[in-house]
């Protein structure tokens, strides 16, 4: 993997101070009186430039608060950049402590070393490539290989912006955008604050199984990144070549160039290793391994007189029973009137795109095996029925909660979607009821799974015990 | 009785068969001067008569060719394992390539760990694809097995002891009921029951993507593997208990 770019050295007696003005950023980010560079930690023939904005603001663009709250047990600095970056200069950078995901002082020195260059005795990594490796347009961090990302944004070459300072600014916010042939660092969706917050999805890698490595040093994403960019070297074996020689002997489309070439290699840098890590910190926060009714709920909101109505009628017909309630889209749980268990999915899946939320929520409900699953008004509970509902039908009883949003609109969409496969659905009012039955012509038999608030605790006991839940 | 049993299968694939077969003739030779006794199987699944023509020769070849009429590659794998007597058994598909060391490397695998499941080190996409996904080994530390309720780390394109595909046979395919992945679900039963999912290093499958390919067809349905074990929390629980 190449991606050092060498563009323009700086004159070692300048101090490379015309670099101080080139960069892009807020100059009012940063209080230079306040927060100077550590003068004594940065190269001799650059401590003059210790207080210019510059450097200061380099070093809070690279900053991951979250990253470095991490490595130095201070929650409270996770979502706050100047906080962060103050701390870092008062007390982290002194401790080792790396105030940026992207920056890796092995890595640096590493490919400072290719250059000629070294990092003097008593003088910081990190400080010296704020100074010197910026200006060298020197990649310190295995996770954005500059030829690959140059050769997918080829308008970069030509900007007035240094690819990495791009990738660091904007880039690694985007949602899906990869800086290496490993993919997008662990993207999912970025949080709409993500960028004020300089909270990138690759922080979720690098601090992927923290427990497990020094962060100041490595960590889970640049350990896979460098054992899979191992493993493409090795294709490169005179016996690797000669495989695929041979098997390019008798196909030769194996052995046309990649237009666009994607590596991905489990347990490191495959798309749903964090996915999995969210449904395992759900399953491990959740405890209980069965359920007898799982309710999908978006949460943040009443439960309403139909999903209400319907806990009665459950809890009624099936005492013993024990209920999961999960919240999809906000973590306060609505009183159902029964005792419930709940579950949130909400925060854990944070970041995660619609499909992956849904795989959540799927693990979930497969999971603990339940005989009935009721969908209330979550978008995501939903969509789990439209997508999964047949082959959900085969393991458990279907069935829903069905009232006008907010505005009065009815749920049209999701009972066209979803209703043959319901064994029963409750509605608001008695008039939703009726006005869904003569919108869909809907034969009596059909009718008769639509259950009304006022009707539930006779008829739904009778629906539900009546064997249209044997799953 | 054979050390191996190499078994092709086909259907469509025409002439594209025949670079598959040659792969595994080739694969077969390796392993044959290597002194493994191998029995090489050809099993065609309602096959075209282009795919047919294709192996119109095979029995010249040293194999034995079986017609079966399942539309569905899990019973027709199973099939091909109940027409197979080796220790071993390593499938390839009818429009797929192996290296020509996988027989050798991956039988020295298994015959190593009888328990193991060997799998290629890199499945090597071309065609319509051209990526490259290098596979787990169960046995890194890395490795979290939860992944297999998220997603499919491997493919039934590997080298399994034979009981492996007796105790744990391919489920049918009923996409109309919601139910595909079959190999997936091989591996979540073969993984419960104690196989130990390995790669042998130095080893490719060269897979061809195709938008009509099965797997395309079952991403586009929105199926899922049929219940298993590893699904259920209870049996994570009890994991996490003993461990």
């Amino acid at each position: 993997m190449r991606s050092i770019r060498r563009r323009r050295r700086p004159d070692p007696g300048s101090g490379a101070a015309a670099s101080d003005h080139l960069d892009n950023g807020d100059p009012g980010a940063w209080s230079a009186t306040a927060d100077s560079l550590p003068r004594e930690l940065l190269p001799a023939d650059h401590r003059h430039r210790a207080e210019r904005p510059a450097l200061a603001r380099r070093l809070r663009q690279v900053a991951h608060p979250r990253f470095y709250a991490a490595q130095v047990g201070e929650p409270a600095l996770a979502g706050d950049v100047d906080a962060a970056t103050a701390h870092f200069l008062a007390t982290g950078l002194a401790a080792g402590a790396r105030i940026s995901g992207l920056f890796n002082p092995d890595v640096y020195r590493e490919r400072l070393a290719a250059r000629g260059i070294a990092v003097a005795p008593g003088v910081d990594p990190f400080l010296h490539w704020l100074t010197v490796g910026w200006d060298e347009r020197l990649v310190p961090t295995v996770l954005f290989d500059e030829d690959f990302y140059l050769a997918r944004h080829p308008d970069l070459a030509n900007g007035p912006e240094w690819a990495f300072a791009q990738y660091v600014r904007a880039g690694c916010y985007a949602p899906g955008r990869s800086p290496t042939h490993f993919g997008p660092n662990y993207g999912g969706v970025p949080a709409p604050d993500a960028r004020e917050r300089q909270d990138p999805p690759l922080v979720d890698g690098l601090l992927h199984r923290a427990g497990d490595y020094d962060l100041t040093r490595t960590s889970w994403l640049e350990e896979g990144v460098v054992r899979g960019a191992g493993k493409l070297a090795a294709l490169a074996s005179p016996q690797m070549q000669a495989l695929v020689a041979k098997a390019a002997a008798i196909e030769p489309m194996i052995a046309e160039p990649p237009r666009e070439r994607w590596v991905s290699w489990p347990p490191h840098t495959h798309p749903m290793l964090l996915p999995t890590a969210h449904a395992e910190d759900v399953r491990r926060q959740l405890g209980l391994v069965r359920a007898d009714t799982v309710v999908v709920v978006p949460g943040g909101t009443e439960a309403g007189a139909g999903l209400t109505a319907a806990a009665a009628a459950l809890h009624e017909a099936e005492p013993g029973s024990n209920v999961l309630v999960v919240t999809t889209d906000d973590p306060r749980q609505p009183d159902l009137g029964i005792k419930a268990e709940t579950v949130d999915l909400r925060v854990p899946w944070t970041g995660a795109t619609e499909h992956r939320r849904l795989l959540g929520l799927l693990d979930l409900v497969r999971g603990v095996r339940p005989r009935r699953l009721v969908v209330a008004g979550s978008a995501l509970g939903w969509r789990l029925l439209s997508s999964y509902g047949t082959t959900l039908g085969n393991e458990m009883s279907l069935a829903a909660v069905l009232a006008p949003s907010a505005d009065g609109e009815l749920p049209v969409d999701d009972f066209q979607g979803c209703f043959d496969l319901l064994d029963w659905a409750v509605t608001d009012t008695e008039a939703l009821r009726e006005e869904l039955c003569a919108r869909y012509l809907l034969a009596e038999a059909a009718c008769a799974r639509l259950v009304s608030v006022a009707a539930c605790a006779t008829t739904l006991p009778e629906l539900v015990l009546g064997g249209g839940d044997d799953g | 009785m054979a050390d191996v049993a190499a078994i092709i299968t086909g259907h469509a694939e025409g002439v594209m068969a025949g670079l598959s077969f040659r792969s595994l003739l080739d694969a077969v030779e390796v392993a044959r001067a290597g002194g493994l006794e191998v029995d090489v199987l050809v099993v065609l699944d309602n096959p075209t008569e282009a795919t047919r023509a294709v192996f119109a020769e095979a029995e010249s070849r040293g194999a034995t060719v079986a017609e079966v009429s399942y539309a569905d590659q899990g019973k027709v794998r199973n099939s091909a394992v109940e027409l197979s007597t080796a220790d071993n058994v390593a499938f390839l598909d009818g429009d797929d390539l192996w290296s020509e060391n996988w027989l050798a490397e991956a039988h020295r695998l298994c015959v190593t760990e009888p328990a193991a499941i060997a799998h290629p080190e890199l499945n090597w996409f071309f065609g319509g694809q051209q990526n490259l996904y290098f596979l787990p080994d169960q046995t890194d530390p890395a490795f979290d097995p939860a992944l297999l309720r998220i997603a499919n780390p491997w493919d039934a394109l590997c080298m399994a002891p034979r009981r492996a595909y007796l105790e744990h046979p391919f489920t049918a395919r009923a996409v109309s009921e919601g139910y595909a992945y079959e190999d997936w679900h091989w591996n979540l039963e073969t993984f419960a029951a104690g196989f130990v999912h390995r790669v042998v290093p130095g080893t490719i499958h060269f897979k061809r993507r195709r938008e009509g390919s099965q797997y395309v067809q079952a991403r586009a349905s929105s199926v899922l593997t049929r219940p298993s074990d590893l699904l259920d929390y209870a049996w994570w629980a009890e994991r996490d208990r003993v461990r």
